[in-house]
């Protein structure tokens, strides 16, 4: 048999050794294995799909089974008459049958069974490759029949039969046959089988962007992928992704691009012309619509990254940029923008296939009225259940069963939320004090241009603060987390407990942080770079805990804990190697002194996962008991120490609580 | 006497009649059987005589006219395939006669009144079904019949051990042990990656389902998604169709409460019931629209449904999720996973101790849709 010369791309670079093969590490261990042990011979079954690499694997094998000069990784040698033979496919030695020309059972049963009846000669091994095996459905009785000659091969025969429908063969004949799958390659594998190939080639400029949509092209597979970058190649101009586009005629991006940016703006007419200028099926469009609208809202807007789809992906940050800033000026803030896309979210039809073209123009211009509308982002309509809830009597606490993700710098971590909650609770169980007033200071209004300086900053504006709480009450308290706000830039969060909420009290402070450092306020735009929040919830503790719950509303919300403590939401941003959070000594470490110093250590309804226990307020019941049964006169608390232990005991047993040891 | 077809290949069990019936599972050992049997007969100068099933009696009772010794009769029986007249009784009767009859375990002969007298005056050979108590004799002969060298008594004893343990209590039988022995041999780690229960986030398909059907919230379901579009990416999953399989494959785990590492945890509640009604009522969607996004619906769909009891009590919501079986049952794998989920909630339902009220109409609507299933579905749901 002669071989046609093919000067692609996919020819060239058709691995012809084991070690060439991308991916595929299951497939190539299990073939080379029955190489290296006695070259046995085995019935097999190659699923995967077309281009796959399923008549390679076939081919190699077939030649490593007869090479007459293995390699170390039992390739074959491709020099030796044996390794020839197969390449020109002899049949005593490797035939390939392309089952689909089969038009009747008796040519097909005639086939192999000549194949069969081939003599073989000393140490011989010879393998029948029989590709696209389901079409063999079609043959009655073909089935059965394999079944019995697998069954009665002869030795050093082996059927390797390819398939990308296996569910079509007979289970029966499935289970004579090992299994082995021949998977797409990975967007990492992918990328590297091209990069290979490109640099091979000497084309030098290649992007990933361009990688990626090349193996979306080539759906993982090798020999499509390949055939795809064949295809860019032949014009000389590197793999650029828009260099991709315009020859896979993935154009409609820009389209896409423009099309939400006018959502963005909000104006119904230019969201109308950007779609009708946009030259694609509607149901394409649609889809596309609904996959940047997923991409974007969990790797912009909540920073999880999601892959959703190659094409989307391709997108850089930079192009996504103007469209978050368009909504931006139309919305109030991240939080509203969050809502506005949950709400955008499940407005389309994500299955655009069950309408006509005209119902889905029509959900078309009802999405684009609801984009529009004034109060986008701010209503409540949306019922699904966006904002996690605690459902503590639901679900039990499973510390095992939900490990702990890894860190993502952007947010705050279980660690540091856990401390604030122990902090605070052992606060107000040590001296009876809460927190009721929230502060923001933006460390840019204070000339501060990174995060070094922004941490100078957050550091003088709280020893100054506790220096003035001291001064005015005789306490400074106060927990301080540094974040980054997604508009106005570094800033630092602080919570601080005063007397009271008072209209005179609040005056008082918001007199003192407009003077401070008032000399280096660069931005008189932006108020007086210090925003005071105080908190007035009348429930018992409600105030300390809102505080809290607002400190710590950068929690991961991927971490399960998030969910356990009803925070509001709020992207703190990644501050690199700063210190995130800071306390002052009554509120820090050196507060177990004082509970050391009595011989008790704190409960902690967080360290017990008691979360229904979390905002109930029972520090004040530990305080008490404190206060009264251990003043600090250490005579008088060596006279109530039974009594607070007993009580301890009753209050952790009541509220299966346990001790916090810090 | 009754031995294993391995032992018989195995062992020189000296001068014995050849009256040999061999019960075969799966025709792995068929024809070594077959000339292992030739070739005792070679040994002991005796011709064979082939029969097909219609003449296996006739040529039992034949006289021999070609040689001093009566050949011994082979006659191979395929599954399904019936031999003319009543030959158990004839070799019952005629103790002199050598013969080999090689049939598939459970054969309706093997049932017949004179079974018994016939396989006490034979050499019957089983094909033994594998367990952890047999898998190492055995491995040691696949090994040996499948024609390995170099391999250790090392790494057949590392084989063996991890095969015992992928075995678990289960059984399989001869044709699986020796694709799995191979697998064990050649690519161990296929195998123990399968057997790892990978606990990280993200890792376990079930686990994150599970999650997300206890909790229904943004957080899990960031989870169930995120772990499906790594798979998707990483090409684990090649295709939508691959999502709906596995997605039905953990569903069905969940709903029949067969994950053992949920067994302390509270039993499956009614959202299990709806989130697998759901899947359903989504595949055709699931199949023919981007994956990722797709799903991201589908979850969003799930999480606004309040109350599940409530939505499970109004037939109308849920009818629609067994549309899919009106059509003929194709026998792919998507369609069998679907019905495996089906049966899952039958069973889930009939071992409640107190059933909800919308149990009823649930098997209701199935046995309306599986009247005329061949499945057995309706049968399940009749129970």
């Amino acid at each position: 048999m002669t071989k046609k010369s093919d000067d692609s791309l996919a020819a060239k670079y058709r691995p012809k050794k084991f070690g060439e093969i991308v991916g595929q590490q299951n497939a190539v261990e299990f073939l080379t294995g029955l190489v290296r042990h006695g070259r046995m011979t085995r019935h097999i079954l190659l699923c995967g799909s077309v281009g796959s690499g399923k008549t390679t694997l076939a081919r190699i094998y077939a030649k490593a089974l007869n090479c007459e000069a293995l390699e170390d990784d039992c390739s074959p040698c491709l020099r030796c008459a044996a390794c020839q033979a197969v390449e020109y496919q002899e049949p005593h030695l490797f035939s390939e049958i392309d089952a689909p020309r089969y038009r009747d059972a008796v040519s097909f049963r005639d086939t192999l069974d000549a194949l069969q009846r081939m003599p073989f000669q000393r140490g011989e091994r010879r393998v029948v490759f029989v590709d696209e095996a389901h079409s063999l459905r079609r043959l009655p009785g073909v089935y059965a029949y394999l079944l019995k000659t697998l069954e009665e091969a002869p030795k050093g025969l082996s059927f390797v039969f390819a398939t990308t429908e296996p569910d079509e063969l007979s289970d029966a004949l499935r289970s004579r046959l090992t299994e082995l799958t021949v998977r797409a390659l990975s967007l990492d594998e992918g990328c590297r089988l091209l990069r290979s190939i490109a640099e091979r080639e000497g084309i030098a400029r290649v992007e990933d962007e361009g990688m990626m949509l090349l193996w979306r092209m080539g759906d993982g597979q090798p020999r499509n992928m390949v055939q795809a970058l064949d295809q860019l190649h032949v014009r000389d101009k590197g793999i650029t992704r828009d260099q991709v586009r315009d020859v896979f005629d993935v154009k409609d991006i820009d389209a896409l691009l423009a099309y939400f940016v006018s959502l963005g703006e909000g104006q119904f007419v230019k969201q109308a012309q950007a779609f009708s200028s946009w030259h694609a099926n509607i149901r394409l469009k649609v889809s596309r619509i609904q996959s940047l609208l997923v991409h974007m809202y969990y790797n912009d807007l909540i920073g999880h990254p999601l892959f959703v789809d190659a094409v989307v992906s391709s997108i850089r940050a930079e192009e996504r940029a103007p469209i978050l800033k368009e909504f931006r000026r139309r919305l109030s803030d991240e939080e509203a923008l969050r809502r506005a896309w949950q709400e955008m979210l499940v407005l389309l039809p994500v299955y655009p296939n069950e309408l006509a073209d005209d119902g889905l123009l029509a959900q078309v211009i009802l999405f684009q009225e609801r984009v529009c509308a004034s109060d986008l982002g701010r209503t409540s309509s949306i019922h699904v259940n966006e904002m996690p809830d605690i459902k503590t009597d639901k679900v039990p606490a499973r510390k095992a069963a939900l490990a702990r993700p890894p860190q993502n710098p952007r947010f705050l971590s279980v660690d540091l939320v856990k401390n604030i909650y122990n902090s605070a609770s052992a606060f107000t169980q040590a001296f009876g004090r809460q927190f009721n007033v929230k502060i923001t200071i933006y460390h840019e209004a204070f000339g501060c241009q990174d995060q070094k300086a922004a941490g100078k900053n957050a550091g003088a504006f709280t020893h100054a603060l506790t220096a003035r709480l001291k001064d005015w009450y005789g306490h400074g308290d106060r927990l301080l987390v540094q974040e980054v706000d997604p508009k106005l830039g570094p800033c630092g969060r602080v919570i601080a407990s005063l007397p009271d909420i008072a209209g005179e009290t609040i005056t008082r402070l918001e007199r003192w942080t407009r003077r401070w450092k008032e000399n280096l306020r660069t931005d008189p735009k932006r108020s007086f770079g210090i925003e005071i929040e105080p908190c007035s919830d009348s429930q018992r503790m409600g105030a300390h805990w809102e505080c809290v719950r607002w400190l710590c509303a950068g929690l991961d919300p991927a971490d399960p804990t998030y969910q356990r403590l009803n925070l509001p939401w709020r992207s703190p941003g990644d501050i690199g190697n700063g210190n995130r959070y800071a306390s002052s000594d009554s509120c820090g470490p050196d507060l177990s002194k004082v509970a050391n110093s009595q011989g008790f250590p704190f409960l902690s309804a967080f360290d017990d996962l008691a979360w229904s226990e979390l905002y109930e307020g029972w520090e004040l019941e530990i305080y008490d008991a404190r206060s009264k049964l251990l003043p600090l006169d250490e005579g008088a608390a060596a006279a109530g120490i039974n009594e607070f232990r007993s009580f301890c005991e009753k209050m952790k047993e009541q509220r299966k609580l346990q001790f916090w040891k810090p | 006497m009754k031995i294993s077809d391995v032992e018989f290949l195995n062992r020189d069990l000296g001068h014995f009649p050849l009256r040999v019936i061999y019960q075969y599972r799966t025709s792995l050992l068929r024809k070594s059987v077959r000339d292992r049997v030739r070739q005792l007969a070679a040994d002991r100068n005796v011709l064979i005589a082939n029969a097909n099933a219609r003449e296996f009696g006739a040529k039992l009772l034949e006289e021999s006219v070609w040689a001093e010794l009566p050949p011994v009769v082979l006659c191979e029986i395929e599954p399904g395939g019936k031999l003319v007249g009543s030959p158990m009784d004839v070799i019952a009767e005629e103790a002199t006669r050598a013969f080999c009859l090689i049939l598939p375990a459970g054969h309706a002969l093997t049932s017949s009144m004179s079974w018994e007298k016939a396989a006490a005056r034979s050499l019957v050979l089983e094909e033994p079904m594998v367990s952890t108590s047999n898998l190492l004799p055995l491995a040691d002969f696949l090994a040996s019949w499948g024609g390995y060298k170099g391999v250790s008594r090392n790494d057949l004893d590392a084989a063996v051990k991890l095969l015992a343990r992928a075995l678990g209590e289960g059984n399989w039988d001869l044709c699986k042990t020796a694709q799995m022995l191979d697998c064990a041999l050649l690519t161990p780690r296929a195998i123990e990656d399968r057997l790892k229960v990978r606990r990280s986030r993200g890792d376990v398909l079930n686990e994150c389902l599970k999650d997300f059907l206890d909790l229904r919230d943004a957080v899990s379901m960031r989870r169930l998604l995120a772990l499906l579009a790594d798979k998707a990416g990483g090409r684990q999953i090649s295709s939508n169709a691959d999502v709906l399989r596995q997605l039905y494959k953990t569903t069905e785990k969940i709903v029949a409460q067969r994950d053992k590492r949920y067994g302390r945890r509270r039993t499956g509640g009614a959202q299990n019931f709806s989130w697998a009604l759901h899947l359903m009522h989504n595949e055709s969607r699931l199949l023919s629209a981007p994956c990722i996004a797709s799903i991201e619906r589908i979850c969003r769909e799930f999480m606004s449904v309040v109350d599940h009891n409530a939505w499970l009590s109004d037939p109308v919501k849920f009818r629609s999720s067994f549309g899919s079986l009106m059509f003929p049952d194709q026998g792919n794998s998507i369609h069998k996973a679907r019905r495996l989920v089906i049966e899952a909630l039958l069973s889930s339902i009939n071992s409640m101790v107190e059933r909800p009220q919308w149990a009823d109409s649930l098997i209701g609507e199935i046995l309306i849709v599986s009247h005329d299933d061949q499945s057995g579905i309706g049968d399940v749901a009749a129970l």
